[in-house]
Parts: structure tokens; C-alpha cells; sequence
């Protein structure tokens, strides 16, 4: 048995956010034609999140790391995502990697596309990407969409919200880094089929919805445990620590944690601590509902991309040497003059968007 | 090792998962009512939907996924875990029991000793979305301490029934071991913020489901066939179904009248927080359609009893009841729709 949805490709557009370039590829399949920056600032899955991985409790059973982690976004970012949307899911993870590869057979034969979730380090080395900085952790959390399979020749065809076009790969092979269970947000064979409705909510409401998560989410951030910090919270906990990291931990928890604050900050995530999509979202935003106040938002957050981009020039500089960069004593008030900033800026956008939601 | 979450308080409900987020919400410091919990999470719905093991009609008045919805009007998240590992799941919710938080879970109710005494609708059929609260384990005892709607002490069920419940393959909806965590906010979204975007998401399920046997659609659907059920299906069958519908629109767990009153209470309790007086005349349209599908119910019921009469009875009367049922859900749903929806 063979299929593949040919018509796929066709509506694949690249992304930097995974979850978020999935899921705007599966509206569009379903004839939603919404933006990546749409889908990111509807999902009101940007924010703040930091703490010390190692202590932290992990959420259901995720989000454990064993380093110090800092990410744009929330939790779970699709979750809310499906709510504005009002599209319904359903998946499920397997401890038999067979049941699940007859679930994705069987949701492919009826036409839909199966996200599932992959172990990134191995999963960049299957489908020939170079790794990406973070390959020293053997970590899931990252997802893919199936959109065909040919059995006889143990072939499988899969979109990768980073590249432009769909790749084949080995079949038992990607069974083996979607069939993980020890690693860190180990994937266990998670599979999701997305129910679409043939229309979705009239997208003022879901802006709205999307700005008003973001604003709620910074300014009365998700009480967890101890050790995680949300928002605002969190923001205000890192630019008070983040200075003393290398007296919070070992050089090599030091270095990992700096690459993946890195990544979030510059790398894959497109640039700016997710902020310069966000201000993508909001110019959109602001054309669509023709409301130039959306415009002076999108400027705030292009204020925040810069001062974290300037962050991350420097813990750029403390991955090549360690001498050098965030951590070096010459760089001490500059960086703390650059973390000071990021709060300000971070403070005028959400309390712009508060004030802009009040009189809307 | 033994962790009761003493705290926890179990209240009486009319419907297992509002009934479970109303106290999982009090326990986090919110007091508000099931009702509420109802009309946020977008409750109100219709499910017409054939099922092929067993081929039963499944024929409900209320929507999908509540605990995700009120969680996220309310400015939280509920993250659902589905495995087929049920060692991994249990490991997880007792976890989160020594933190003391609760956990909602679900269960095949068939397999839950106090249910199938209670209900006499566990023979054919298996249901495993039914929504419980764990409140406490006790290793040395090998039990689950779980709150049920209706049940207002904790109910005591060995892990191996549990175990059976949770990971039950049978029916059309298995519990793959779910269980929710709860991410809540310091401080939750404004209620009347929070209604008036629960009552526009039940618009907008109701008149533009992702499938067209949910919804309005599935409703009308529901209306226009029920009478012919005989027509396609061998009498005991017609019969049995006939049963489990009764039991579906006005026993088990839906506050009777097929939910409708609940939302009606809703609308009530709503009118005063949002200060808006229009709702009152919408709550009216939908105390009086709990009426008509409790109508509805019990000529099901007759129908299961004698498969002439009923539903089945050919009587004018029974054509009028269900074109009314129809156009006053239509009408209440347009009603809303003008309100918030736009």
C-alpha cells in the first residue's frame, strides 16, 4: 500500500516555529488562509518562560530540562491555539510504535495529515539538516507533519516546517526517533489529527482572543510550582539572575543553557525572542481590522526584537570564548543596561496592547 | 505511600465535567458555580452520531473538550496526556496528587463498580469519556480515592478497576488513560470577559461544527430521522436504542433535558454578571426547551418499552414536538448569534 497527499506540498509554507508552521500548513489544507504571523498571534502562545530546568516539576510530564531554560512562548503552544481556532484534535501516545504507525497509515488513507512529535537530534541527522545548536540534548519536543507512506518500499514522505520541500526518508528510521521514551519531553510515539471546521471563528474575534492571552498571560503569568516562572514573573526573575548564572551552575551547564537561549533568542526561532513575528502579527493585524493602533504595537515589539537580538550577540560571543561576551566582566554594565532595557520594552508593549484592548 | 488531598471539596453536580471544573476551580480559589463552568466552557452542543461497536445511536446536548475551553476563557490552559500506557499515566496523576493537585481523569464507567450499580445502562454499552476527579491514592491499600458528580463523599476504587476503567479499548470512545494539568493564572480572566467569549465559541460550534453530525446540523438531522429508526434497524435494536437515548437526553449526567436546563440556569446566573437583560428572555427559550426534550426523553423511554407507542407512534403530535425542538434551538442559538457573535 501506497499514498501520499500530493496537494501538500502545495500549501507547505517554511517556518521557524514548528508547532505554529504545522499547524497554519493544516488551516490551509482545510482552505483556511491564514499567515504564520496569524497563526502565532491568534494562538496567544507568545510570552515568557524561565527557570532552573533541573528543579523544576515537570508539566504533564514535559517541560523538564536539566539546564537553565529561557523561551519566548508558552507551554504547550498549540493547546490554545485549537481553542481560538475551534478545531478539534485527537491523538494519543503509544508505547507500540506498530499501533502508531497503523494510526498514521490510517489517517493518511482518509486523507489527513498526522503531526507527530520526533527526538530532534537524530531526527536533523535522518533528514540530512545540519544540527541545530541545541543536538547536545536529547530532547523531543519537536513536530512533523506525515503526509504519505509507501509500504513496500519502506519509504515515508514528511514536511518539515523548516525546509521548503517535503522530504523521504526510511520508514523503520523514523519510526525510531518518533519511538522515544528516554529522553528529555521524550516524543512516546505522540501522534495528532486535526478536525477542521469548514469555517472558523471571524477573525477579530480570534485577534482579540490572541492579544488578550498575550496580555493576561505576561501580566497574571501561570502559577505552577516554585520553579517555574511565567511572564512577567519570569522576565523579572531572569533580568535579576540571569547575570549570576555562572555562579548558579557548572561550566558545562553554562555553556548548554547559554546555546539554547541562544537558539530561542536568534537562531531558529527567526530572530528576536519570537518578537519580530509577533510584530509581523500585529502590522497584519492592524491592516485586516484597519486599526492603526496596532501599528504603534508592531513598533514596541521591533523595539524588543533589537534589544534582544543585542543579548544574543553577546552570549554569541561567550560561545566562542567564554572569556568573552555576556559573562565578561568588561561587558558587566552593558549587558545589565541591555536586560533593563528588554524589561522596559517588554513593559511598554503589553501595557500599549492593555490600553489598546480596554478602548476596543 | 498514601496522599488524600484533605482540602479538596467534592459538590453535588448535574454533569460530570462541569461538575469536576467547578470544584477544581474552588479548590484554586475561584468560587463559581457548574453552571457557569457550563456556559464558559461552551457546553452546550449535539452530538447525532452512529456507533459501531455496539451499533448504538449516540445522541448527547452538549459539546466537546469543556475543560480545555473554560480553562482557556478563564486565562489558563488544560494540557490533556493520552497514552495507551497506563503504568505511565498512573505514574504521572499520583505525581501530581504529592503536589496536591487534583487530577481529572477519565474512565470507562462500565468498568466502575458504584456507576454500574447506580445506572442500569452498562450491558452493551461502554463509554469512556466520563470525567472523575483523583483526590488521592493509598499504595498499601492498592486504592484511588475519586470525586464523582453524584457523590458528595470520595469513592473508594481498587487500581485494578481503575486500571481497567482507564485503559479500556472498548466502544467508540475509549479513555486512553487522560488525565488534565492544570496551568492557572494568578488571576484568572474577568467573568463577564470570560462568559460572553464562551457563549460566542457555543455560536459559532453550534452553527459551523467540524462535522456535520454535531451542531445544528446534527440536530436537525436528529429530527428529521428519529422517527424512522424502526424503518432501518431489527426492533430489540430499535428498542435498545430507544433506552439509551432516554438515557442519554435525560438521566445520565445531563442535569435533564438534555442539558438545556443547565445552560438555561447559565444564561440566569449570566444575565446578572454581564448586566445585559436580553439574556433573560434566551434563558426562557431554553428552560422551556429542557421541557420539551424531557418530553422527548420519556416518549423514548415508551418507545423502549413497547415499539409502538412513543416516539414511534406515528401521531402527529410527535412531528410538531420535534420541528418545535428544532426551530426553538435555531431560534436560541440566532438569538445568542445577534448578541456577541455579530
Amino acid at each position: 500500500m501506497k499514498k501520499k497527499l500530493e496537494r501538500y506540498p502545495s500549501v507547505h509554507q517554511v517556518s521557524p516555529f514548528c508547532e505554529i508552521g504545522s499547524f497554519r500548513d493544516i488551516l490551509h489544507f482545510n482552505g483556511h488562509d491564514l499567515s504564520i504571523p496569524m497563526v502565532f498571534g491568534i494562538s496567544g502562545a507568545m510570552g515568557f518562560a524561565y527557570g532552573p530546568g533541573y528543579l523544576a516539576r515537570p508539566i504533564a510530564p514535559d517541560y523538564y530540562l536539566p539546564i537553565y531554560v529561557i523561551t519566548p512562548f508558552n507551554p504547550f503552544p498549540l493547546r490554545n491555539t485549537y481553542r481560538v481556532t475551534n478545531v478539534w484534535t485527537y491523538g494519543r501516545r503509544s508505547i507500540d510504535s506498530g499501533k502508531m504507525w497503523k494510526t498514521i497509515v490510517k489517517y493518511i488513507n482518509e486523507e489527513r495529515p498526522v503531526l507527530v512529535e520526533v527526538e530532534i537530534s537524530n531526527y536533523f541527522r535522518l533528514i540530512g539538516m545540519p544540527l541545530a545548536a541545541q543536538s547536545f540534548l536529547y530532547i523531543g519536543g519537536h513536530v512533523v507533519t506525515v503526509i504519505g507512506y509507501d509500504e513496500e518500499n519502506r519509504r515515508i514522505t514528511v514536511v518539515e516546517s523548516m525546509l521548503k520541500n517535503p522530504v523521504e526518508v526510511d520508514m523503520d528510521q523514523f519510526i525510531q526517533v518518533c519511538s522515544v521514551f528516554d529522553s528529555y519531553v521524550p516524543p512516546e510515539n505522540e501522534w495528532t489529527v486535526h478536525y477542521v471546521p469548514p469555517k472558523l471563528p471571524p477573525v477579530e474575534f480570534m485577534i482579540y482572543q490572541g492579544i488578550r492571552g498575550l496580555v493576561h498571560q505576561m501580566l497574571h503569568p501561570y502559577q505552577f510550582s516554585p520553579h517555574h516562572y511565567f511572564g512577567f514573573d519570569g522576565l523579572k526573575k531572569f533580568v535579576t539572575t540571569f547575570q549570576d548564572w555562572p555562579e548558579l551552575m557548572n561550566k558545562e551547564l553554562l555553556m548548554e543553557s547559554l546555546s539554547l537561549a541562544n537558539n530561542f533568542v536568534q537562531q531558529y526561532r527567526n530572530g528576536g525572542f519570537l518578537r519580530r513575528l509577533y510584530a509581523k502579527f500585529l502590522l497584519e493585524a492592524a491592516d485586516m481590522l484597519r486599526d492603526d493602533r496596532l501599528k504603534n504595537g508592531a513598533d514596541l515589539y521591533l523595539d524588543s526584537m533589537e534589544k534582544w537580538n543585542s543579548l544574543s550577540n553577546l552570549i554569541s560571543e561567550s560561545l566562542k570564548d567564554q572569556t568573552k561576551g555576556v559573562f565578561a566582566r568588561e561587558n558587566r554594565d552593558c549587558v545589565h543596561e541591555i536586560l533593563t532595557e528588554i524589561f522596559s520594552a517588554e513593559e511598554r508593549g503589553i501595557e500599549y496592547l492593555n490600553n489598546t484592548l480596554d478602548i476596543w | 505511600m498514601k496522599h488524600i488531598i484533605e482540602k479538596y471539596e467534592s459538590r453535588l453536580g448535574f454533569y460530570c465535567s462541569s461538575s469536576q471544573m467547578s470544584n477544581i476551580l474552588r479548590y484554586y480559589g475561584m468560587e463559581i458555580s457548574e453552571e457557569l463552568c457550563f456556559g464558559i466552557g461552551a457546553g452546550l452542543g449535539f452530538i447525532y452520531r452512529k456507533a459501531f461497536d455496539p451499533p448504538l445511536y449516540f445522541v448527547l446536548g452538549r459539546s466537546d473538550d469543556l475543560e480545555e475551553k473554560i480553562s482557556y476563557h478563564l486565562g489558563g490552559m488544560a494540557i490533556p496526556y493520552t497514552t495507551d500506557d497506563n503504568q505511565r499515566a498512573w505514574k504521572e496523576v499520583k505525581k501530581l496528587i504529592d503536589c496536591g493537585q487534583p487530577v481529572i481523569i477519565n474512565v470507562d464507567a462500565s468498568h466502575i463498580h458504584y456507576l454500574r450499580e447506580r445506572f442500569n445502562l452498562f450491558e452493551n454499552v461502554r463509554y469512556g469519556g466520563h470525567r472523575v476527579t483523583v483526590i488521592g491514592y493509598d499504595d498499601e491499600e492498592e486504592v484511588a480515592f475519586l470525586s464523582d458528580y453524584l457523590w458528595d463523599q470520595p469513592q473508594k476504587v481498587s487500581y485494578e478497576e481503575l486500571e481497567k476503567a482507564r485503559s479500556s479499548q472498548a466502544g467508540q470512545t475509549p479513555p486512553d488513560n487522560l488525565f488534565y494539568t492544570f496551568l492557572f493564572p494568578r488571576e484568572f480572566i474577568p467573568l463577564k470577559e470570560a462568559i460572553i467569549n464562551g457563549i460566542r465559541l457555543n455560536v459559532h460550534n453550534m452553527l459551523h461544527p467540524w462535522f456535520e453530525i454535531l451542531g445544528l446540523p446534527g440536530l436537525k438531522k436528529f429530527c428529521e430521522r428519529v422517527t424512522s429508526w424502526p424503518r432501518f434497524m431489527r426492533p430489540e435494536m430499535a428498542m435498545e436504542n430507544a433506552y439509551m437515548t432516554y438515557m442519554m437526553l435525560g438521566v445520565v449526567g445531563t442535569g435533564g433535558g438534555n442539558f438545556r436546563r443547565l445552560y438555561a440556569r447559565f444564561l440566569r446566573e449570566a444575565e446578572a454578571i454581564v448586566g445585559d437583560s436580553r439574556l433573560n428572555q434566551i434563558y426562557k427559550i431554553y428552560a422551556d426547551l429542557g421541557n420539551k426534550w424531557k418530553e422527548l426523553a420519556f416518549l423514548m423511554k415508551e418507545s423502549a418499552e413497547n415499539i409502538s407507542t412513543g416516539i414511534w407512534s406515528n401521531l402527529p403530535v410527535i412531528k410538531t414536538l420535534l420541528e418545535e425542538v428544532y426551530q426553538k434551538e435555531e431560534k436560541g442559538i440566532n438569538l445568542l448569534r445577534e448578541l456577541y457573535y455579530g
